[in-house]
C-alpha cells in the first residue's frame, strides 16, 4: 500500500516529475489540514467555553468552525486522491483482466477529471460572485470560504493527473484504483499487517 | 432520466470509481442532460453547502475523541472490566469480549476499530484458553456492530444532518437496540459455550477486584456520560458534545493515563481529516446529484413504484430491509446511507414509520453488512486477526448473522423499543 516504497529508484523524466509534484503536494498540504483541524476544534470548545464559564457568547465560532471544517475537509479530499484511499466498490473491476481494468480505470478518471474541471471552473465563478456576499457572523466576504471548493479541485486535479502519469507503469490495480475496499482501509489505518485475507483455504500439503 | 441516472450511477460503482466521484460525475452527466442554460453553476454551490452543516463537525469529532481514547490505551481497560465482571460465566471470555463491545462503543462508535482493537487482544487470548478460532473470530466481528446502534455514532451524526433528524433522538434510540444486539449475542454464545464445553472462569471476582478495575475504567467510561448527558440536557448541541468528548479525552491521554504524547497528535489529527475527506467528498457530491433526483423527483417516484407492489406498510418495510441489506453488502455503510436515505426515508416516513425509528432501523440494517461475506469489514479484520479465511468464518458467524438479524426484525416490528429513550425523554 506505501505509495512511497514503489520503485522510487527507476524513476525517470515524466515519472519523477509527477512523483516529486505529488509528494510534495501532499506534504505542502498536510499542514494546512493539520493546523485547520486544529483551529476548528479549538473555535468550537472556545465557543462553549464563552457561552458557559464566561458567559458571553462569542457569536463567531460556529460560523468559522464550519468554514474552517469545509477547507479541511476540501483539502482532504486531494491527499486521499493521492493515498487512493476514497471508498469504492472494487470487488468488480479486479475480477477482470488486468489490461482492461487499466484501460477502464484511465477512462472513469478521465470522467472524474471533467468533473473536477467543471468543480473549478464554476467555482472560481462561484467565490468571484461571493465578493459581494457578507458572511453573517464573522462579516468576512464569501469569497474567501467559497474559494475551498475551486481551490481545492485544482489540487485534485493535479493530483489525480500526478497519479495518472504514474498509474502508466503501475502492475499492481490496489495502487492503480483510486478506491479501496473498506478492508484495505482498515487494514492501513489500524496498522495491521495480515496481507491478503485469502477467500478459500489454500492446499499446502 | 430516472432510466440514464440509474445506469449510468450503477455502471460507475462497477468499475470501481470513487463513490464520491460516482455520484458527482452522475448529478454532471444528468444535469448536461437537461440542456438548461447556466446549469452548470449549481454544481460547485451545491457542493460547498453540501457540506456547509455545523452538525456534520460532529463526526470528525468523535473520530478524534475515539482514536485518542484508544492510543491511551483504554483497550486493555475495558477488557478487563468486563472480565471481573462477566469471565467467571462458561465461556467468560467470550462474554468479556462482547461486554467489551458495548463500553467500547460509548466511546468510539466505529465498528472496525472496535474489531482491530479487541480482536487483536482477546482472540489469541481465547484460543489460548481452548476457544475455537473461528469461534473467536466470529464472536469479536460480530459484537463489533454494536459499536455504530450504540451512541455516540458517526453513522447517526450524518443521518441525522441529512435527513434533518435529531440526533439526540437517534442516539437515545440506539441505545436499546444496541444493548439487545449484545444480549442476544451473549444467549447465542452462552448456548454454544455450553454445548462446546467451552472453558469456566476459576471463580467470580471479588467486589474489590471489581472496584479496582472500575476505577482504572471509570475515567473512561465517563465519556459517553457526558456526552450524552450534555446533549439531552440542553446544554451542548452535539457537536458540541463531540468538541468537549475530545478535550475530555486528551485531558485523560495527557494528564490520567498518561500515556499520550504531543507526537502522537499529528498522526491522529492526519487519520481524522483523512476519514473526514473521504466521507464529505461523499456527502458534498451526493447533494448535487441530490439537486437532479429532486428537480426530477426520482424519490417520489422510485417510492411510487415500491408502494404499486403493495401498499401494505410491512410489506414495503420488508422491501426496504432486503435492499438494505442487500447494498450494504458491496457498500461502505456512510457512503450507502448517503446514497439511500433521501430515497428511502421519505418513503419509510410516509408509510407511516417515526424518523427515529427508521433511522436505527437504517443504521442497524446496515451494519449487518459489517459482519457479512464478501466484504465485511470485521470479517476481514477478524479474518485477519486469527489467520482464518473467510470461507473458514463465514460458517461460524453465520448463526450470529441469524441472531442480529432476528434483534433487527424485533426492532423493526416493535417500534417501542428504539422509540422507548426518546418518548421518555420527550423527544418523539
Amino acid at each position: 500500500m506505501d505509495v512511497k516504497s514503489f520503485k522510487t529508484t527507476e524513476e525517470k523524466g515524466l515519472f519523477l516529475i509527477a512523483r516529486k509534484v505529488g509528494d510534495g503536494l501532499e506534504r505542502a498540504l498536510e499542514i494546512p489540514v493539520f493546523l485547520l483541524s486544529i483551529v476548528m476544534t479549538v473555535t468550537v470548545l472556545a465557543g462553549v467555553f464563552f457561552r458557559y464559564v464566561v458567559r458571553a457568547p462569542l457569536g463567531w465560532s460556529e460560523e468559522l468552525s464550519r468554514y474552517v471544517m469545509i477547507w479541511m475537509a476540501l483539502l482532504s479530499v486531494a491527499l486521499c486522491i493521492w493515498r487512493h484511499e476514497h471508498v469504492g466498490v472494487t470487488m468488480f473491476i479486479k475480477k477482470l483482466p488486468r489490461l482492461l481494468a487499466k484501460c477502464i480505470i484511465f477512462v472513469s478518471n478521465g470522467l472524474i477529471l471533467y468533473f473536477l474541471y467543471v468543480l473549478a471552473r464554476y467555482g472560481f465563478r462561484m467565490a468571484e460572485g461571493g465578493k459581494a456576499q457578507i458572511s453573517t457572523a464573522l462579516h468576512t466576504t464569501m469569497e474567501w470560504w467559497l474559494m475551498a471548493v475551486p481551490v481545492s479541485a485544482v489540487i485534485c486535479i493535479v493530483m489525480l493527473v500526478c497519479k495518472m502519469i504514474l498509474d502508466i507503469r503501475r502492475e499492481n490495480l490496489d495502487e492503480i484504483l483510486m478506491s479501496e475496499d473498506i478492508v484495505d482501509t482498515v487494514k492501513r489505518e489500524e496498522g495491521l499487517d495480515f496481507g491478503d485475507v485469502p477467500l478459500k483455504e489454500e492446499r499446502s500439503s | 432520466m430516472t432510466g440514464f441516472i440509474s445506469i449510468a450511477f450503477l455502471i460507475l460503482i462497477v468499475v470501481g470509481m470513487p463513490i464520491g466521484f460516482v455520484l458527482g460525475s452522475t448529478g454532471l452527466a444528468a444535469m448536461l442532460r437537461m440542456d438548461m442554460s447556466s446549469i452548470l453553476q449549481i454544481v460547485p454551490q451545491r457542493y460547498f453547502a453540501g457540506v456547509d452543516m455545523f452538525t456534520l463537525m460532529a463526526m470528525p469529532f468523535f473520530i478524534l475523541a475515539g482514536e485518542i481514547m484508544n492510543k491511551s490505551g483504554i483497550t486493555n481497560r475495558l477488557v478487563k472490566f468486563s472480565n471481573v465482571l462477566v469471565g467467571h460465566l462458561q465461556g467468560g471470555l467470550a462474554h468479556a469480549n462482547i461486554l467489551a463491545s458495548v463500553f467500547f462503543a460509548g466511546i468510539t462508535g466505529a465498528a472496525v476499530s472496535d474489531t482491530a482493537a479487541i480482536g487483536s487482544m482477546l482472540i489469541p487470548a481465547m484460543v489460548e484458553e481452548g476457544y475455537d478460532k473461528d469461534f473467536s473470530a466470529a464472536v469479536t466481528a460480530s459484537s463489533s456492530i454494536i459499536g455504530p446502534t450504540i451512541p455516540p455514532s458517526n453513522i447517526m451524526v450524518i443521518y441525522g444532518a441529512f435527513m434533518q433528524v435529531s440526533i439526540a433522538g437517534l442516539f437515545l434510540a440506539g441505545v436499546i437496540p444496541g444493548l439487545l444486539v449484545a444480549g442476544a449475542l451473549m444467549i447465542l454464545t452462552a448456548r454454544i459455550s455450553k454445548k462446546r464445553g467451552y472453558p469456566v472462569g476459576e471463580r467470580r471476582a471479588t467486589m474489590k477486584e471489581i472496584a479496582v478495575a472500575f476505577k482504572e475504567a471509570f475515567v473512561a467510561l465517563l465519556m459517553p456520560a457526558i456526552i450524552l448527558g450534555g446533549i439531552l440536557s440542553g446544554i451542548f448541541t452535539p457537536t458540541e458534545a463531540a468538541s468537549v468528548a475530545v478535550a475530555y479525552a486528551m485531558f485523560i491521554g495527557f494528564f490520567v493515563y498518561r500515556n499520550l504524547t504531543l507526537k502522537d497528535m499529528w498522526p491522529i489529527f492526519m487519520k481524522m481529516a483523512r476519514t473526514t475527506g473521504v466521507v464529505f467528498l461523499v456527502i458534498a457530491a451526493a447533494s448535487i446529484l441530490g439537486w437532479v433526483l429532486t428537480i426530477e423527483q426520482i424519490p417520489e417516484k422510485v417510492a411510487a413504484l415500491m408502494l404499486s407492489v403493495s401498499t401494505n406498510k410491512w410489506v414495503v418495510m420488508g422491501m426496504i430491509l432486503l435492499l438494505l441489506l442487500f447494498v450494504g453488502m458491496f457498500m461502505d455503510i456512510a457512503a450507502a446511507l448517503i446514497i439511500l436515505g433521501p430515497i428511502l426515508h421519505p418513503l419509510a416516513v410516509k408509510i407511516g414509520f417515526h424518523p427515529l425509528h427508521f433511522g436505527i432501523i437504517m443504521v442497524v440494517a446496515l451494519n449487518i453488512a459489517l459482519m457479512t461475506p464478501p466484504v465485511g469489514a470485521c470479517l476481514f479484520v477478524a479474518c485477519g486477526i486469527s489467520k482464518l479465511t473467510i470461507e473458514q468464518l463465514s460458517k461460524e458467524i453465520f448463526p450470529f448473522i441469524l441472531v442480529v438479524l432476528a434483534v433487527l426484525l424485533l426492532i423493526t416490528f416493535v417500534p417501542e423499543i428504539p422509540l422507548f429513550l426518546p418518548r421518555l425523554m420527550g423527544m418523539a
